[in-house]
């Protein structure tokens, strides 16, 4: 189904809106250079669907261009409160798989966290997470 | 809870797609190799501010570009970390000197101010004894070894500022380190260190009553992992045995304690030509 523009969330990096299945989507824009100013504009954008039940998140960075060292530290949710119960990483190219296997190593994640090639997968493991109270 | 044990990781494609008869394509591909070279290279020499460019051309090389850059920042910031942290130790090591030099300056204002001789006394073997472990920290805050300290360097130091302390200019004392550099653990040296000075301390308040002169020798040796230093003076000797035994003088009572502490063992024998010590310690 179709979300419809008005509950999308624009950012410079992200486009971020909740699904209707209760899957919360951040959408990497093309060659997004992100920086910590865009970490901290789409956790709070992810924190404004938040509505009495914890979500999980899937991240598409299948088209990220780069992310700087304070936002991949930011974004592992350590040491700060969230609203997700876990998140799914899908990425596609190897420019995609290098960023985002430098975060998922070096920033260990504080809720369950996963790297996938397509978005299927990623949903399907989502779901798993959907009841998680952390 | 992490999921980072799963199979995270995906494995990258590595086929190029660059067309190798396109002189234009090549030459930019060359010069994206050499730019990531140029970039590892910085790195090697901990120059951070130079990044490997990501330039649109080549996926794979735009991937090995951003993989070395970000590899580059957690050096960088590692590098940070590890400096702080050795600063943060230095400081330590130089704060505890300057409070164990406070607490050995307030033990002399307190001897010099006593009338009782002994309690003088006594006041003052304390005083060697902090200063024993104050020169640790000192030399280990003056070194580029945080943790370990070479053990001629300190014994050196140590012996000289006992001499310069006790200032008996018919005392010679002698130090013979080892050939090579050791370099012990602060944790063991400190024990030692105070072994040393109660007994380079009990040869000048004991050995030379009634002598014209005395030497006090300090020797270190080791064969394969066995330390031992040996301390020997020609003074006027005492009943070994009771040296041998557990002890109720503080002084002989340290050094059992100490030597038990390191997992060592000590050797006394004394007549009336001198005494001689062995520490015997596996490193």
């Amino acid at each position: 189904m179709e979300i419809m523009d008005t509950h999308k969330i624009e950012l410079r990096c992200y486009t971020t809106y909740m699904g209707e299945d209760g899957i919360a989507r951040s959408i990497v824009k093309p060659n997004a250079e992100i920086e910590l100013d865009d970490a901290i504009a789409n956790s709070k954008a992810v924190n404004s669907l938040f509505q009495g039940e914890k979500f999980p998140l899937l991240i598409d960075s299948s088209k990220i261009k780069s992310m700087s060292k304070e936002a991949r530290k930011y974004l592992s949710v350590n040491n700060r409160s969230t609203h997700i119960t876990s998140f799914a990483v899908v990425v596609k190219s190897s420019l995609s798989t290098i960023i985002v296997n430098f975060f998922f190593q070096l920033q260990k994640p504080s809720v369950p966290a996963k790297l996938f090639t397509n978005e299927k997968d990623a949903l399907s493991w989502l779901q798993k997470h959907k009841n998680n109270k952390n | 809870m992490h999921y980072l044990g799963y199979k995270n990781t995906r494995t990258i494609r590595t086929e190029m797609s660059i067309d190798t008869s396109n002189s234009e394509q090549l030459s930019n591909f060359n010069d994206q190799v050499k730019n990531i070279l140029d970039s590892v290279l910085a790195l090697a020499q901990l120059n951070f501010e130079q990044k490997a460019d990501l330039r649109g051309n080549c996926e794979q090389l735009d991937s090995l570009s951003a993989g070395i850059n970000m590899l580059g920042e957690e050096l960088r910031s590692k590098i940070v970390e590890l400096n702080e942290r050795e600063m943060l130790i230095k400081e330590v090591h130089h704060r505890v000197k300057n409070n164990l030099q406070i607490v050995s300056s307030i033990l002399n204002l307190q001897s010099n101010v006593t009338d009782d001789e002994r309690i003088a006394s006594k006041l003052k073997d304390c005083q060697e004894r902090i200063a024993s472990m104050a020169l640790v920290h000192e030399q280990l805050y003056n070194s580029n070894n945080l943790s370990e300290l070479e053990i001629n360097e300190y014994f050196g130091s140590l012996c000289l500022r006992m001499q310069n302390s006790f200032h008996q200019d018919k005392i010679d004392v002698r130090f013979n380190g080892l050939d090579t550099s050791l370099f012990i653990s602060s944790d063991i040296l400190i024990p030692i260190g105070l072994i040393a000075s109660e007994l380079i301390m009990n040869s000048y308040k004991h050995a030379f009553h009634q002598k014209e002169a005395g030497k006090i020798h300090v020797e270190l040796n080791k064969i394969d992992t066995q330390l031992t230093v040996a301390f020997h003076d020609n003074g006027i000797g005492f009943n070994s045995q009771k040296a041998n035994e557990q002890t109720s003088s503080l002084g002989l009572a340290l050094v059992h304690s100490l030597t038990e502490q390191i997992n060592g063992s000590i050797e006394v024998t004394s007549n009336s030509t001198g005494t001689s010590i062995q520490l015997f310690l596996k490193l």
